[in-house]
């Protein structure tokens, strides 16, 4: 029995361990494999991609909305603040712009509620980021240097191919960009 | 001869600390799912069930967890509710081999939707239909509704559920509920998932 000692106590401070680190972990892991899964299909860092409705085997996380037509950006603050402009559209049956922690937290969301139709403009600020002049922009700081943008929109009636070129043209036209200035 | 001995002590004793690190790995890795799928705060209305905190930051790390492995990017309560129902109203588990009718009503939010995963990911089929919303369900007069879950996705609103067996699970997604709706989650009046006939 002396001699199972050692090995019961490692095994169970192994469990502890691997308890808590996954724990604390697996957000961030889970959202790197999301990141680049996403940056393999296409696009680049701090480049918005507008995507469609997706089709089965082509999800990049479980439980994918499949009525969602929408834009989504990796973000890397670690150049510095970037600008983000979006398009609040009207008539949807919903639309919403989410900015994610690297930790999936989610920081800020705005949507078609909050916002009368028309341009939206942002300001993204990482750890350690000053706003400098804002420009007329809506602060957003996020407290980690990898974020995730994720713009949802839905259709009153998503097989409408009008309703779905307008839908589509909106989520077109959301931007990321350095924000340049003092 | 003693030599011997002493090797296969030595490759015994190493074995055993293997297996207890194997072993420390495997309860740390249950004892956490465990936590997250039995400890986990959450709401049950009949068969459906929604979790708490999802997407926010108030979330506690179990939940966080939870969403991150099994609902990446979710949004928080305050914009969605999700509920999730593995089983019909006898708390049978969803299988392809049978047919339901999930039916209801309106819903206290601005838009719904009502979706069927196999192992958490959609079910390939050949219409590509995957769910139903607020916005495109065929509904009685009375503004009431019914889905056929069936392993071809035949019938009104028919939603597919191929033929794997799997764990099969319905997503029903309030976006925007109504004020207090979140809070009354446990006694909202839930869509009924009714087995209908099995295949032998």
């Amino acid at each position: 029995m002396r001699g199972l000692a050692g090995p019961a106590v490692f095994a169970l401070l192994l469990a502890v361990f691997t308890h808590v680190a996954l724990l604390f972990g697996a957000p961030f892991v889970a959202a790197d494999f999301s990141f680049a899964r996403m940056l393999e299909r296409g696009g680049a860092v701090n480049h918005v991609v507008a995507f469609d409705r997706v089709r089965a085997g082509d999800e990049n996380v479980p439980l994918t909305n499949a009525d969602t037509r929408g834009a989504r950006a990796v973000i890397d603050l670690s150049a510095g603040p970037l600008t983000l402009d979006a398009l609040v559209p009207e008539g949807a049956a919903y639309w919403s712009l989410t900015v994610f922690a690297h930790n999936t937290d989610t920081i800020t969301v705005v949507s078609d509620q909050d916002l009368p139709p028309g341009p939206v403009r942002f300001l993204l600020l990482g750890p350690g980021h000053q706003p400098g002049a804002a420009e007329g922009r809506t602060l957003i700081r996020v407290p980690t240097r990898r974020a995730y943008l994720l713009v949802r929109s839905f259709q009153n009636d998503p097989d409408d191919a009008d309703e779905a070129a307008r839908a589509m043209a909106t989520l077109r036209a959301v931007r990321l960009a350095p924000a340049t200035g003092p | 001869m003693a030599e011997g001995a002493s090797l296969a002590a030595r490759l015994g004793r190493a074995a055993l600390w293997i297996a207890a690190a194997l072993i420390g790995v495997a309860v740390g890795v249950g004892s956490l799912l465990f936590a997250i799928f039995q400890g986990g705060s959450s709401v049950e209305n009949g068969h459906w069930r929604s979790a708490n905190g999802v997407g926010g930051a108030e979330a506690s790390a179990y939940v966080r967890t939870g969403v991150a492995v099994f609902g990446l990017w979710a949004l928080p309560t305050s914009e969605v509710i999700y509920f999730v129902a593995q089983t019909d109203d006898e708390g049978r588990a969803l299988t392809p081999r049978c047919n339901y009718i999930v039916s209801g009503g309106d819903l206290p939010t601005r838009w719904w939707s009502i979706t069927a995963y196999r192992d958490f990911y959609l079910i390939a089929n050949p219409q590509s239909r995957y769910s139903f919303a607020s916005t495109t369900i065929a509904r009685d007069d009375d503004g009431d509704w019914r889905v056929h879950l069936n392993a071809q996705g035949e019938g009104e609103n028919g939603l597919p559920l191929g033929t794997e067996e799997g764990l099969l699970m319905l997503s029903l997604r309030l976006y925007q509920p109504h004020e207090g709706v979140f809070a009354r989650r446990a006694m909202l009046a839930m869509p009924r998932i009714e087995r209908q006939s099995c295949a032998a």
